[in-house]
């Protein structure tokens, strides 16, 4: 019975993420939408695979947490220097190529 | 262990919705890392200890320290409030919260998950209160040296 509930929290997750990343306008909380979308599927893939009671859930978690460790790295590097260049962090300002 | 579900659940989802309610980035990413730990909690309840395990101590651990560290640092001018007392309470309660499992660990005999009771895997067994209590201390030295950015900050 836990598994329906996992499934069922899991896609509320990954639904408020994905709705996080469309609606959101700042660049830090898209960046927290995305983190939240693979903590979900991670949730997903885990009570997946406990259900199932087969195969090796680890390497597929490390690759999903390397995913999540990477965009957090390179989108802090982003906000440091949006920050320092004093450029506004709101994304549809930053829609344009070229000025 | 359904109670146990959903009272974590209801717990994961508050913390999404105040990812985006919350005005501070900070806050935000306080409230990102309760998802990081709720979703370990969620790890537990369906006997994957090791997962739970490796969920604190990369996502909380290293992921949370440094969105923590990197939001700080980018930011110092807008830190201006700093309800000490708030502060307190807030500390008191995560760290009995995340300090639970590291003593319900320590008192059993057998080493065994604290929510669901089953036997944690031999090989793992003896690591497990090392790796809980790194994650656990990485994410209290994180918070502690924000405070401290903070207040160097505000002295600008």
């Amino acid at each position: 019975m836990i598994f329906i509930y996992l499934l069922g929290l899991s896609l509320m997750l990954f639904a408020i993420g994905i709705a996080g990343i469309s609606s959101s306008r700042h660049f830090i909380v898209m960046m927290f939408s995305v983190e939240i979308v693979l903590v979900a599927a991670a949730l997903l893939a885990a009570s997946v695979f406990s259900y199932l009671g087969t195969g090796n859930i680890l390497l597929l978690l490390f690759a999903v947490w390397a995913i999540a460790a990477a965009e957090v790295v390179v989108a802090i590097s982003l906000y440091q220097y949006m920050v320092k260049a004093d450029v506004s962090l709101d994304v549809s300002k930053l829609s344009k190529l070229k000025e | 262990m359904d109670l146990i579900f959903f009272i974590v659940a209801v717990f994961e989802i508050a913390s999404v919705i105040a990812v985006f309610k919350l005005k501070d980035i900070l806050h935000a990413a306080i409230a990102l890392a309760s998802v990081f730990f709720a979703n370990s909690i969620m790890f537990l309840l369906i006997d994957q200890d090791l997962l739970a395990i490796l969920q604190l101590f990369i996502m909380i651990g290293g992921v949370s320290t440094y969105i923590f560290v990197g939001v700080a640092s980018g930011s110092f001018s807008r830190f201006k409030h700093t309800s000490y007392i708030g502060l307190a309470v807030i500390s008191v309660v995560l760290a009995a919260v995340l300090l639970y499992p590291l003593v319900a660990l320590g008192s059993s005999s057998t080493v065994s998950n604290a929510l669901t009771g089953s036997e944690i895997s031999a090989d793992m067994s003896s690591s497990i209160q090392y790796l809980y209590f790194v994650a656990i201390f990485i994410f209290a030295v994180s918070i502690g040296a924000v405070i401290v950015m903070k207040r160097i900050g505000g002295k600008k």
